[in-house]
C-alpha cells in the first residue's frame, strides 16, 4: 500500500479532510509506522512555520525603547487598549504606545528643526529636499560663515538676498523634544552655507567644530531637562545598541544638513533614528524589522550622491520600494 | 465609507497589516498598503470579501515591486553584512537576528508558495486561500506541505551556519 501524501497530512491537521476521508487516513495511520513518523514530522514544521512567522510580529527596537523609557505601563494600558485587540496584545504592548509616543515625537523635534521645504530647481531632482532650516550653533570659521550658498539647491535663491525662513535661534525648539536633536544657543548666528571652493581643511575645521559641539549637547543642556527623561534614556539606550554595531560618530539632523550643503535626503514614511559621518560621508540610520537600513550621503565638487545600503535579510520589494522613497 | 465596507475594515484591518508587515518587513508601506486596499474596496465593494480583500493587498506587494523593477533604480543599492552572531546575550538583539533568520527563510521561498503560508497564518481555510490565490483548493495541501517545510529547513540551515561560525 503506499503511503499517504505530505499535502493530505498537512490538510489532515489544518483541519480540511472531510470526515470519510479522514476515517481512510486515520485507519492506515494506525497500521502504517512510516506515515505516523510522517505525521509527526508535518505536525512539527506546521507548529514551527507558524512560531516563526509570529516572531515577524515583533518589534525589537520599540520593544528595547519600552524597556528604557517607558513609565508605568499599567496606568497608560487601560485608556489606549480596545477590548477585542487586549486579548491578542502581549505583555509589554501597553509600553508600546509610549515608544511610539517618544519615536514620533523625536520625529516632529528633528522635523520642525528642518522643515522649510525648498522648490526643486533646474539643476535638481523633481523631489523636494529638505532643507537646513533654523539656525545651530556653529562656530565655524568666519570665512566659513561668511560664505555663500553653493551647489544645484541653492542656485534658485540669490546668495544674497536673506531667507525669509529663518527664525530667532530662540524659536527652534517650540517642544523640549525638539531639544534631543541639537542644543541651540539663543544668540547663535545663521549657520552658512559651505562655499564652492571650500577648501578640504576648512571643511575637516568645520567637522571638528561640530564634533565639539555635539560632545557639548549630549553631557549638558540636554541632562537638565526633566521633562525629556524617557526621550533622551531612550535615545542613549539605542545609541548605545547602535555603538555595539558601530563606531561612527553620531551628528544632529541640523549638522548632517550643514555638511551636505543644505539639504539632505530622507527615505519618506521612515523616521531616522541616528546620523553618522563616516569621515565625508553623511549616514541616515533607520531601523526596520529587518535590521538597519542606511541611506549614506556625500558631497562631491558641490553634488550630493547617495547610495542605499539595505539589510541582508530584506526581500528584493522591500529594497526597491524604499530606494524608490527616497526623497 | 460605506458601512460594508467600515464593518470589512473593523474586521479585517488588523490581519490585513499584519500579514502585509509579514510579507513587506516594513510597517509603514504595511499600512499604506491597507488603506489603498480598503480605498478599493469603497470603490467596487467585494462579494466575498476576505479573499479580494487579501488578494488586491498581495498584488499591491507585487505590482509594487515589479514596477519598482521597471522604473530602474538610480541608486546604487548594496546588501550590508550582518553578523551571523551576536557577542552579547542581550534579548533584543537575540530576537532582531531571530527576525532576520525568519526574513531570510522566508525569503528562499516562491511568491505562491510565501503566500499560502501568509494567508493560512492569517487562519483562512483552503477554500479562502484557494479563491485568493486562483489555485485549485487540492493543490493548497501540497503547497502548505512545501512551503512549511522549506521555510523551516532554510533557517535550520542559516541557524547552523551562524552555530558554527559563532
Amino acid at each position: 500500500m503506499s503511503h499517504l501524501d505530505e499535502g493530505i497530512l498537512h490538510a489532515m491537521l489544518d483541519g480540511e479532510v472531510g470526515s470519510t476521508e479522514l476515517k481512510a487516513i486515520e485507519i492506515h495511520l494506525a497500521g502504517c509506522g512510516t506515515c505516523g513518523t510522517r505525521l509527526e514530522e508535518a505536525r512539527r514544521f506546521r507548529d514551527e512555520s507558524l512560531a516563526m512567522l509570529g516572531a515577524l510580529d515583533e518589534q525589537p527596537v520599540l520593544a528595547h525603547f519600552v524597556a528604557a523609557a517607558a513609565p508605568a505601563p499599567a496606568a497608560a494600558a487601560p485608556r489606549r487598549r480596545r477590548p477585542g485587540l487586549a486579548k491578542r496584545l502581549p505583555a509589554w504592548a501597553p509600553g508600546l504606545a509610549w515608544a511610539a509616543t517618544i519615536v514620533a515625537a523625536i520625529g516632529l523635534g528633528w522635523s520642525l528643526r528642518v522643515s522649510d521645504l525648498r522648490a526643486p530647481t533646474a539643476g535638481s531632482d523633481a523631489a523636494p529636499v529638505l532643507t537646513a532650516g533654523p539656525p545651530a550653533a556653529s562656530p565655524v570659521p568666519s570665512a566659513v560663515a561668511a560664505a555663500t550658498p553653493s551647489g544645484p539647491a541653492a542656485a534658485s535663491a540669490p546668495p544674497n538676498e536673506p531667507r525669509r525662513d529663518r527664525r530667532p535661534a530662540n524659536d527652534q525648539a517650540p517642544t523640549g523634544l525638539a531639544m534631543a536633536d541639537t542644543a541651540a544657543p539663543a544668540a547663535a548666528p545663521p549657520v552658512a552655507q559651505p562655499a564652492q571652493n571650500e577648501s578640504r581643511g576648512e571643511l575637516e575645521a568645520r567637522r571638528s567644530a561640530l564634533g565639539a559641539r555635539l560632545s557639548a549637547k549630549r553631557e549638558g543642556e540636554l541632562a537638565k531637562k526633566s521633562l525629556l527623561a524617557p526621550a533622551v534614556s531612550a535615545a542613549d539606550e539605542l545609541a548605545s545598541l547602535d555603538r555595539r554595531e558601530t563606531s561612527q560618530p553620531s551628528i544632529s539632523a541640523a549638522q548632517a544638513i550643514e555638511i551636505l550643503g543644505g539639504s539632505i535626503r530622507l527615505v519618506d514614511g521612515l523616521t531616522p533614528v541616528r546620523f553618522e559621518l563616516a569621515g565625508d560621508v553623511v549616514r541616515v540610520v533607520y531601523e526596520t524589522s529587518f535590521g538597519r537600513l542606511i541611506l549614506e550621503q556625500w558631497r562631491a565638487a558641490n553634488v550630493v550622491s547617495h547610495r542605499l545600503i539595505a539589510p541582508r535579510a530584506a526581500p528584493a520589494d522591500s529594497v526597491s520600494a524604499w530606494a524608490e522613497r527616497v526623497r | 465609507m460605506t458601512d460594508f465596507v467600515a464593518e470589512l475594515y473593523a474586521q479585517y484591518r488588523d490581519s490585513l497589516v499584519r500579514m502585509l508587515v509579514r510579507r513587506t518587513g516594513d510597517r509603514d508601506r504595511a499600512e499604506e498598503l491597507t488603506q489603498e486596499v480598503f480605498a478599493r474596496a469603497v470603490a467596487a465593494p467585494p462579494r466575498n470579501p476576505r479573499p479580494w480583500l487579501f488578494a488586491v493587498a498581495l498584488n499591491l506587494v507585487r505590482e509594487e515591486g515589479r514596477k519598482s523593477v521597471r522604473q530602474g533604480r538610480r541608486l546604487e543599492l548594496y546588501r550590508a553584512e550582518t553578523p551571523t552572531a551576536t557577542s552579547s546575550p542581550d534579548d533584543d538583539l537575540i530576537r532582531e537576528e531571530r527576525i532576520a533568520g525568519v526574513r531570510q527563510a522566508l525569503a528562499t521561498l516562491s511568491d505562491r508558495d510565501r503566500e499560502v503560508l501568509l494567508l493560512q497564518a492569517e487562519g483562512m481555510n483552503y477554500d479562502e486561500i484557494a479563491a485568493t490565490i486562483g489555485l485549485a483548493k487540492g493543490a493548497i495541501g501540497t503547497t502548505l506541505a512545501r512551503a512549511r517545510r522549506r521555510l523551516v529547513e532554510s533557517y535550520r540551515a542559516e541557524e547552523g551556519k551562524s552555530n558554527v561560525a559563532s
